[in-house]
């Protein structure tokens, strides 16, 4: 009791210190998105269109895309679409997620292992990394020409080739096709940095916490479940939660993968809803208004995540001291 | 007149010339200065450029063309276009040699890579400080710019009235007039486009030998998917008709009698029959249903999986770098282009195209007007261009006169079927500023159609006009 | 499995391999699968147009790719679009400049802020905290607009300044320092460090910032490739359409982008060169991912 009495008289002390550090992030961040931030508040309290953006329309946007309108077309037409995009996201986020996650913390043990080395193991790092940094066109264009819808998509020639179809499958606009193939892409596209992430996490940790287990002749899941995964709590949370706010703002693949000249409506995400309310006709209280939205849903995800977390962190810590 | 000008312009050039015709600004070289690490990676001519356009004061005294409203006292006549539009290139270099000016007087800034961007980056461009005198517009979005007087000034404001374009085709001319019936933009290029065919598999399963005969064949919609149907048994499965339905509809959607928007209200039109006829196509497979724009578009067309494809003027070049036709044969195999033909088709059409748009920042009236003029109006100078280029002048005299011998079409001369293929079309009191967005949305009810995503023509019909509803919340839908 | 250490050595190391084995194929698959894309990029690269689209995909190279780079760089080749657009060196230059800085900026102030953050303690620290995560959840569509506007409003366009100076407030990557020092980071040190008379700055400097390797590691090379695959945001800011100010990927996009004609083996070359630089710097930041990097500042 009496060092902790120390120890904080020693921090107070050294609060200034606390601001100079954090001060030119605080700085930057005002100065550039505080504007920003306000105007997207501002425009979705507006009218849509680009004849009249000084109209204001209170909460109408938000009306419209949440509940739609009795009687209007327009609005229920609009509140549909929204509500579709918000589902989409989430079925396109929560299938990569799984994927993504287990991929990457089996190999990221898998890597870390003491007992059980792999050859090569810093050649595997380096590869599985590689498909993140392919920009997104390429990725898609890549997995277009592999899986094109018609008999000339290589999947589907080999198919037709070996026979094991007589029809060419539809991959791209398939409603479930497609939404499993986006999963795999974006899985794909990260797995290697969620797993260098977990690694890095890994590393952190004290060896000698490890060499204590081993000679306490812990097994190799014990000392995951007992050790590395309670350490690695917090690089998992923040795995969970980014990946949580990248999943949320999905847009590249959905919405670069289709053959016609039109987002496939079973990819239409809300990040997607956005972009195309805003850049393909002047819609800007719809797509500020739905981005709020998002940032709310994101938010209000966020924070559960993090005080479920924050109570166990919190409790350890007691328990600690 | 002309001479005058030249002689004042070059002698203010003279004057000027040490600033240049700068793309730097003053913004950015000034802020420049206030950061280091951007001074050092930014181009080393940024510092003596900043002074150009502080000398704009210095006018060029000539005659002021007798309507213009706009100023004149620009040092040089720039000009916004995407990177990727290798029109301007050869226009800026072929004015500039024709008419004796030099890189100071006359310029092209690349803004956007490529159409589609540049819609948005001009936007952001003319917040900025720089100069604008004329803008290059995409076909998909002109409108979006001529509805808008606060970026695109009207032709009268240069001088120039659409009585002045009376060889240019009418279409042209509908497309550069806003909803409010202002003439904003001019195109010096007209951007038909034909049916192109395999012409020795037409002789094979059609028994046609000349495009005259395979004209006949497809001369209007119910020709086209009858003969669809023959084809594709003459050919025991092997060939459809037609490869994509981004072409058909391409076509289709020429064929109008009424605008899309009509008093605030969605017209349907004839629009639910071509539900009908791409359904009924692809059902008895005289559509063969690649992608446009990929590999298997060209395949299919190489393999003979399907018989042709609408291709519009721009598509047709043999200069390398891949366009349609090149693809069609390989990457511009004249071998195989002996097997091509090309033909009018069902109906008068166009695809893309660009257009000039005069920025409400434009301080080179005089000078705007005569590359304008130059370009879109008079016959002798298009008629120049049009052999320094091989393009489609958008110019009646001009492309009737015109000849060219195609080596990827057998030597055919696509010139006189497409200057036919524009005899037909007829857009006037059909174009409003929703037109782009709303065709696309139909395509993609219709491709929705096609592929499964609605399950009948009602539900694809109610999909797409809530689509318009979304986009357009103020317009009224039945 | 303490038991069996005891009672069959031999057993638990067979055991042992032919885990190691089921881990290596799998490794293994997952590295062709990972790489089988890019493999036909570089391929696609080395092929003529004509032979791409009539033969679709090889495993083979072929034996064009000199001729794309001559045709990409000849001012005569479709009417030299592709010689306009794309400036291999000029891109390189650019682009490294601005992904570098940024990166830099990015790592250090946000190990910076997460060390304030969680070394002492003050008033508003909670907030400030709470701060970060929430606008790190503001989805990137929401500031985009804004951002692009406000720019130009402060004459900051054609500039590379709005590219560069907001990587300092990178609130993802401060989030994830913070995490990374709650799992990792021994506060003793920064007592140790006072006891022994060194400054605050200095601490950070040279004590704790070796202790964060692993993590600016990784988070250096995220922030390198998301700067330098970023698109939208330079192409809004530079707009001015001076080539020598364009980014790689703004280069790309561009040979990507010719509306009127595809030459698909030109257009593989151009990605293949927009890559090689994130291969190299990923390959020189990789190696600093290793194991007990913690223990030895400890210790040290």
């Amino acid at each position: 009791m009496q060092a902790a009495t120390g120890r904080r008289h020693k921090m107070i002390s050294y609060a200034k210190y606390g601001y100079i550090f954090i001060a030119p992030f605080f700085i930057v961040y005002t100065f550039f998105m505080i504007y920003p931030l306000f105007n997207t508040l501002l425009l979705s309290f507006k009218q849509n269109g680009s004849e009249h953006p000084e109209v204001w329309v209170g909460l109408q946007n938000y009306q419209y895309l949440l509940f739609g309108e009795e009687g209007n077309f327009a609005a229920n037409s609009v509140q549909s679409k929204f509500w579709s995009s918000l589902g989409n996201t989430f079925i396109l986020w929560a299938g990569n997620f799984v994927v993504q996650i287990i991929l990457s913390l089996l190999l990221a043990v898998w890597f870390s292992d003491a007992r059980i080395k792999i050859k090569g193991t810093g050649f595997f790092k380096v590869v599985m990394y590689l498909p993140n940094i392919i920009t997104a066109a390429s990725v898609a264009g890549m997995f277009m020409m592999l899986f094109g819808n018609s008999k000339y998509g290589v999947i589907n020639s080999m198919l037709l080739n070996l026979q094991a179809i007589l029809e060419p499958i539809p991959f791209i606009n398939d409603v479930w096709i497609s939404r499993i193939l986006v999963m795999l892409i974006q899985s794909w596209m990260w797995y290697g940095n969620t797993m260098l992430l977990l690694l890095s996490g890994i590393f952190g940790i004290d060896p000698s916490i490890y060499e204590a287990a081993e000679i306490d002749g812990s097994s190799g899941a014990n000392t995951f479940f007992r050790i590395t995964m309670p350490i690695l709590k917090p690089i998992f949370i923040y795995v969970f939660i980014t990946s949580m706010i990248g999943g949320l703002q999905m847009f590249d693949i959905p919405y670069l993968l289709h053959e016609g000249t039109a987002v496939r409506p079973a990819l239409k995400t809300a990040a997607v809803f956005i972009y195309e309310n805003f850049h393909q006709v002047y819609n800007y209280g719809y797509s500020a208004a739905a981005s709020m939205i998002l940032f709310v849903i994101t938010a209000v995800l966020g924070m559960i995540v993090f005080r479920f977390n924050a109570d166990s962190t919190s409790a350890k810590k007691r328990k600690a001291k | 007149m002309k001479k005058r000008i030249l002689a004042a312009l070059l002698a203010s050039a003279a004057v000027l010339s040490f600033a240049g015709c700068s793309s730097k600004n003053d913004s950015s070289a000034a802020s420049g200065d206030s950061s280091a690490a951007d001074s050092s990676a930014a181009d080393s001519s940024a510092a003596d450029s900043s002074a150009a356009d502080s000398s704009a004061a210095d006018s060029s005294d000539a005659e002021q063309a007798p309507a213009a409203t706009l100023g004149d006292d620009g040092d040089c006549l720039t000009i916004l276009a995407w990177e990727t539009n290798s029109d301007i290139v050869k226009m800026v270099d072929f004015f500039r040699q024709s008419k004796g000016y030099t890189e100071d007087q006359v310029k092209f800034v690349g803004v956007g890579e490529k159409g589609e961007n540049a819609r948005d980056q001009y936007k952001q461009y003319l917040k900025g400080e720089d100069d604008a005198d004329l803008m290059i517009y995409d076909a998909d979005w002109v409108a979006d710019y001529i509805n808008d007087d606060n970026l695109t000034a009207p032709y009268s404001a240069i001088g120039l009235a659409p009585s002045d374009f009376t060889e240019a085709f009418s279409y042209t001319l509908d497309y550069g007039t806003n909803d409010a019936g202002v003439f904003k933009a001019a195109s010096f290029q007209a951007t038909p486009g034909g049916f192109v065919y395999r012409a020795d598999l037409a002789q094979q399963y059609l028994g046609v030998s000349t495009p005259d005969e395979m004209q006949a064949l497809i001369s209007d919609w119910d020709k086209f998917q009858e003969t669809g149907k023959k084809l594709y048994e003459a050919s025991n499965g092997a060939t459809s008709l037609q490869a994509t339905e981004g072409g058909l509809w391409q076509v289709f959607q020429s064929n109008r009698t009424q605008a899309w928007v009509v008093d605030g209200k969605l017209v349907m039109d004839n629009a639910e029959e071509f539900y009908d006829i791409a359904k009924a196509m692809q059902d008895n497979h005289s559509l063969a249903g690649v992608p446009q724009w990929d590999q298997a578009w060209y395949n299919a067309i190489m393999d003979g999986t399907a018989l042709g494809d609408f291709v519009p003027t721009w598509g047709l070049t043999t200069t390398g770098g891949g366009s349609i036709l090149e693809n069609f044969t390989n990457g511009g195999d004249t071998e195989l282009g002996k097997n091509m033909a090309i033909c009018e088709g069902p109906s008068g059409w166009f695809w893309g195209g660009s257009y000039f748009g005069v920025s409400t920042k434009c301080d080179n009236a005089t000078l705007a007007k005569e590359f304008i003029e130059f370009f879109c109006k008079d016959a002798e100078s298009m008629k120049g261009y049009a052999a320094e280029s091989g393009d489609f002048m958008n110019n009646k005299t001009v492309m009737t006169e015109a000849t060219i011998s195609n080596p990827l079409l057998n030597g055919q001369d696509h010139y006189k079927v497409l200057t036919a293929v524009l005899d037909k079309l007829d857009l006037s009191n059909k174009l409003t500023k929703y037109d782009s967005i709303i065709k696309n949305l139909f395509n993609q009810s219709v491709q929705g159609y096609l592929d499964g995503t609605y399950a009948t023509k009602e539900d694809a019909i109610n999909a797409f006009k809530g689509d318009v509803a979304t986009n357009y919340p103020e317009l009224t839908i039945e | 499995m303490a038991d069996s250490y005891n009672f069959s050595n031999t057993e638990y190391r067979r055991k042992l391999r032919i885990h190691s084995v089921i881990r290596l194929i799998v490794c293994i698959l997952l590295t062709v699968i990972s790489l089988l894309p890019i493999y036909i990029i570089l391929i696609n690269a080395t092929r003529a147009n004509a032979d791409i689209i009539s033969n679709g995909i090889s495993f083979l190279p072929g034996t064009n790719i000199i001729e794309n780079f001559k045709n990409m760089t000849d001012p005569s080749y479709a009417n030299g679009v592709y010689y306009r657009i794309f400036n291999v060196l000029v891109g390189y230059r650019n682009s490294l400049f601005i992904s570098i800085s940024a990166t830099i900026l990015t790592v250090f102030f946000s190990a910076m802020t997460a060390y304030g953050l969680s070394v002492y303690d003050f008033k508003g620290k909670k907030f400030a905290t709470t701060f970060i995560l929430l606008v790190m959840m503001v989805p990137s569509q929401v500031v985009s607009t804004g951002f692009l506007e406000f720019m130009a409003s402060l004459k900051l366009l054609n500039n590379y300044i709005p590219l560069i100076i907001p990587a300092i407030a990178a609130p993802a990557t401060v989030f994830f320092m913070l995490q990374y020092m709650k799992s990792s980071f021994p506060l003793d040190i920064v007592e140790a460090a006072r006891i022994d008379g060194c400054s605050e700055f200095r601490t950070f400097m040279q004590i704790s910032l070796p202790i964060f390797k692993p993590a600016f590691a990784v988070q250096a090379i995220f922030a390198f490739v998301a700067n330098w695959n970023n698109y939208y945001t330079p192409t809004m800011i530079l707009v001015n359409g001076d080539s020598s100010m364009k980014t790689m990927p703004m280069m790309v996009a561009g040979v990507m982008g010719i509306s009127t004609s595809t030459d698909y083996g030109i257009q593989n070359l151009a990605v293949v060169l927009s890559i090689i630089p994130i291969i190299v710097i990923y390959l020189a930041l990789s190696k600093f991912i290793v194991k007990g990097v913690a223990l030895g500042a400890v210790k040290g």
